[in-house]
């Protein structure tokens, strides 16, 4: 395992998520419910492989995300993504987090991710919509979402990156 | 004194310093890529049509999937539905005979008082027919892709619409595709939306803005309504091509219910869209005629 399939994955995550996945999500939830999967990939990224890694995961597919849907401004999902993953990485990395743990500190990182952007929004009055209204509106639902999403590719995904960080450290040595 | 000495190094920190830089160049882009463009630079345009042409691929099939699914629970709907359309074929038969008579004595109208060819144009209005390729996941700018770009003629603002009714404006144009913003992020405290000036189909003299998206009720708020507006109930609402961002007569929805406004002196009425705005898979871009290139 190593980069090689790592960004390939990703990418094909990132192309699900934008449009297949808009298709499966209940009418009634559409605008509430949004899928970060490749958020959570660079989480995953922070907690099993490196924060360095996870920096540039993060910061690489933020700017994707940012650049295809320019609406309002650019830089909120490349500054965001980027940050938190480094931050998961630098707190959590080599720690072998168990699976609750790791969850947690996911659904936490969604959590962040979603408040911050709102905030960043509210500040440029992109948004004038409240905070609490926005949190019951979307990021709770949303972070649900997310949790089952973490759930279902844990095994994978910590196969996939803790190789990935075996591989580079026995290639340091 | 320690704790000084502890506050100090946290400054000294290489990484607290990287962040801070990382923070203040970030804060300078967002604000810098916050207004209008009418043009983007090379490495957007190449990013963003590049991504944008791997996500047609995936989008249109999930489409037909999934419409395939729900084609075989609505059944049922689509007796119905055929019934409809049925009645409303009938009725556009016999409005094309009323429309073509119309439409040739408002031409020799014109031609007897002497319109300019500028004038004449004036609603001339090309609807291009564009594929959604995909949608953004990020609630709070949930734009989606169209695949028409600039070398299509496409520019920023131009309306979009389904058969049903307004669904957004074309916010940032690629090369290849562009961004559109849905009617939904109208908002009147933000700097960036546009405010659509509508008038009512019925009523010719009805005059309103429509500046906000209520999103609670899912509908959108017409406000500056004044006291002895005719505009009701059940009234076709549509854009009025006053405010010059927006064409006239395209279709936004129809009025739900209509009080008094906030300040007291003029009504605001709640207005259901008529377009749906998810799960988009055609859309035509209007295209307004190019008054400047034409003769005077």
């Amino acid at each position: 395992m190593n980069t090689k399939l790592v960004i390939p994955l990703m990418v094909l995550l990132f192309m699900l998520e934008t449009t297949v996945v808009p298709w499966l999500i209940p009418e009634s939830m559409h605008g509430r419910i949004a899928p970060h999967f490749v958020f959570v990939a660079a989480l995953y990224a922070g907690l099993y492989a490196g924060r360095h890694q996870a920096l540039l995961l993060g910061f690489f597919f933020g700017l994707m995300q940012d650049i295809v849907f320019y609406g309002h401004l650019l830089g909120v999902h490349t500054l965001l993504m980027g940050v938190i993953a480094y931050l998961t990485g630098l707190l959590l990395e080599g720690k072998r987090a168990p699976m609750l743990a790791a969850l947690a500190v996911i659904g936490l990182g969604c959590f962040l991710y979603d408040a911050a952007a709102y905030g960043i929004y509210r500040i440029f009055r992109v948004t004038h919509k409240t905070f609490e209204f926005v949190l019951l509106h979307s990021i709770a639902p949303s972070l649900f979402l997310q949790i089952g999403f973490a759930l279902a590719v844990y095994v994978p995904a910590r196969r996939l990156f803790e190789a990935r960080a075996k591989k580079n450290a026995d290639e340091e040595e | 004194m320690g704790r000084v000495s502890g506050l100090f190094r946290i400054f000294r920190n290489k990484k607290l310093f990287v962040l801070l830089i990382v923070l203040i160049v970030f804060a300078a882009i967002m604000g810098f890529s916050l207004g209008q463009r009418d043009k983007l630079t090379w490495p957007e345009n190449f990013v963003g049509d590049t991504v944008t042409f791997v996500q047609q691929w995936f989008y249109k099939p999930a489409g037909y999937l999934a419409g395939l699914f729900e084609d075989i629970r609505k059944m049922r709907d689509i007796y119905r539905e055929n019934e409809e359309l049925r009645r409303t074929v009938a009725r556009y038969a016999r409005d094309r005979v009323t429309y073509n008579r119309i439409e040739l004595e408002n031409e020799r109208l014109k031609e007897a008082l002497a319109f300019k060819e500028r004038q004449k144009r004036m609603f001339d209005y090309e609807y291009v027919i564009a594929q959604v390729v995909a949608v953004s996941q990020d609630p709070l700018n949930p734009t989606f892709k169209i695949n028409l770009g600039s070398t299509d003629g496409i520019k920023p603002d131009m309306a979009v619409i389904t058969t049903d009714g307004l669904v957004g404006l074309v916010s940032r144009v690629f090369p290849l595709y562009s961004t559109v913003m849905p009617i939904t992020q109208l908002d009147s405290e933000s700097s960036g939306t546009r405010a659509i000036s509508a008038t009512v189909m019925e009523h010719k003299e009805s005059f309103g803005v429509i500046e906000d998206y209520d999103v609670q009720r899912g509908m959108l708020v017409m406000n500056r309504i004044a006291e002895n507006d005719p505009l009701s109930e059940n009234d076709v609402v549509i854009t009025s091509g006053l405010g010059g961002v927006y064409p006239y007569g395209l279709v936004i929805g129809t009025v739900e219910s209509r009080q008094v406004g906030d300040f007291g002196l003029t009504h605001t009425a709640y207005i259901k869209p008529a377009a749906d705005f998810d799960r988009l898979t055609e859309v035509f871009v209007v295209v307004p005629p190019d008054t400047e290139g034409a003769a005077p």
